[in-house]
C-alpha cells in the first residue's frame, strides 16, 4: 500500500504530466467560464423543438427537387456557330493561300494564243468594243488584203457549216443592205 | 458512405455526379431542413429554401475547394439562403428583420405545423429576440448539438467568440423565458 502511494507520487512528480505534452484549443481557458455557465442555463430551458412536417415530406423531397424547373438539367452539348466559324478560320485561310498559289503558278502554264480564242469570243469582243470609224484599229484593217483568195479557200478556217450558221444568226436586213450596196 | 474525399471526387466527376448528388441529398436533407426551418419558421418557406440550397450546392460543387468539411460548406449555404430569404421577406413587408421574425413567431400558435406547448412557444419567441448571429449560434448549439469547432467553420468565426456569443444568447433566452412563464 505504502509502495503504491510512493509510485503514484513518483508518477505525479514525473514529467509525464508536464502541461506541455498536452494541448488545448486556443483561448480555451479564457472561454471556459462561458461554456460552463451556458451548460448550467441550458438545463433550465424548456424542451426541444416541436415543429412538424407534412406526411411523407422527406420521402418525396428528391422527386420534387429534381423536377424543380430551377434545377440544372443535364447539359446537351451545343456547338455554337460562332465557335465553329472561329475554328474554321485557319483552315479557310490555308485553303485561300493554296487557291491563290494554284491560280498564279499552275493556271498560267497554258499560253493564250490567237488559235485558242474561239470565233464566238472574237465576235463578242468585236461587237462589244466601241470602235469609231476613224480609230486606228479600223485603219489598220484597211491594210489587210481581202482579195487574198486563200482566206476563202482555206477550208480549215471556214467551212460550209460555219457559213450557214453565220447566215442564220445575223440580221437579215443588214445582209440585204450589204448586198444592195 | 465512402470517405469524404472520394465522395467529393464523385460529385465533381460529370459521369458520377448525378448519382452521388442523389446520395448527398438523401443523407443531408433532414439536417439541413431543420436548420433552415428554425430560421424561416414556416414549413413552406423552409421547403423553398431547402430546394434552393440544394440547387446552389449542385451548381457550386465543382468549385468546392475542400478548405472546410463538405457538411460545413453546405450548412453555410443553407444559412446564407435562409438569411437572404427572411431579409427579402422583411423588405417586402417594409419592416426590419427582427420585427419580421417576431411577426413569424407570433403566428406560431395558429400554425398547424407547430405542436409545441406554451413554454416551447415562449422559447421560440425568446430566440427571435436575439440578434441574427446569436440566433444561429443558439440553434446550432442548443438544438443541433454541433461542436463549437463545426459552428466556427460554418460561420467562419473563432471558437472563443462563439462561446461568448452562445453564453450571451442562453442568458438572454433564460431571462425572457423566466419573465414570460407564469
Amino acid at each position: 500500500m505504502n509502495r503504491n502511494r510512493k509510485n503514484i507520487e513518483a508518477y505525479l512528480n514525473s514529467n509525464s504530466m508536464d502541461e506541455n505534452q498536452f494541448s488545448v484549443p486556443e483561448n480555451y481557458f479564457n472561454s471556459i467560464e462561458d461554456s460552463v455557465l451556458s451548460k448550467i442555463i441550458e438545463e433550465q430551458l424548456p424542451g426541444k423543438l416541436t415543429y412538424n412536417v407534412p406526411d411523407n415530406y422527406f420521402e418525396s423531397f428528391e422527386d420534387r427537387l429534381f423536377s424543380n424547373t430551377e434545377f440544372p438539367k443535364k447539359e446537351t452539348k451545343v456547338i455554337r456557330l460562332k465557335s465553329k466559324i472561329l475554328k474554321m478560320i485557319p483552315t479557310a485561310a490555308a485553303a485561300c493561300m493554296l487557291l491563290f498559289i494554284g491560280l498564279n503558278y499552275f493556271s498560267n502554264t497554258e499560253k493564250i494564243t490567237f488559235e485558242t480564242i474561239s470565233s464566238e469570243e472574237l465576235e463578242l469582243w468585236f461587237n462589244d468594243s466601241n470602235f469609231e470609224e476613224n480609230s486606228i484599229n479600223l485603219l489598220e484593217f484597211t491594210d489587210a488584203d481581202f482579195t487574198d483568195t486563200d482566206i476563202l479557200e482555206d477550208d480549215t478556217s471556214i467551212n460550209d457549216d460555219d457559213i450557214l450558221e453565220y447566215l442564220n444568226t445575223i440580221n437579215n436586213t443588214t445582209l440585204l443592205t450589204e448586198i444592195e450596196s | 458512405m465512402v470517405d469524404e474525399i472520394t465522395f467529393i471526387e464523385q460529385l465533381q466527376n460529370e459521369r458520377t455526379k448525378e448519382q452521388a448528388f442523389r446520395k448527398l441529398v438523401t443523407t443531408y436533407k433532414e439536417r439541413l431542413y431543420w436548420h433552415i426551418r428554425k430560421i424561416v419558421i414556416s414549413h413552406d418557406d423552409a421547403d423553398d429554401v431547402l430546394q434552393n440550397t440544394f440547387i446552389k450546392i449542385f451548381r457550386g460543387i465543382d468549385n468546392f475547394k475542400q478548405e472546410s468539411q463538405l457538411f460545413s460548406w453546405m450548412y453555410r449555404i443553407a444559412t446564407n439562403e435562409s438569411i437572404s430569404f427572411i431579409n427579402k421577406r422583411a423588405k417586402e413587408r417594409n419592416v426590419d428583420i427582427s420585427d419580421h421574425q417576431q411577426h413569424l413567431t407570433s403566428n406560431l400558435s395558429s400554425d398547424s405545423m407547430f405542436s409545441g406547448d406554451e413554454i416551447e412557444l415562449i422559447l421560440q419567441k425568446a430566440i427571435k429576440t436575439l440578434p441574427t448571429k446569436q440566433q444561429l449560434v443558439f440553434n446550432m448549439k442548443y438544438f443541433d448539438n454541433l461542436k463549437y469547432k463545426q459552428i466556427a467553420e460554418i460561420l467562419e468565426t473563432s471558437e472563443g467568440a462563439l462561446k461568448a456569443s452562445y453564453f450571451h444568447a442562453v442568458r438572454k433566452v433564460e431571462e425572457f423565458v423566466k419573465k414570460n412563464v407564469q
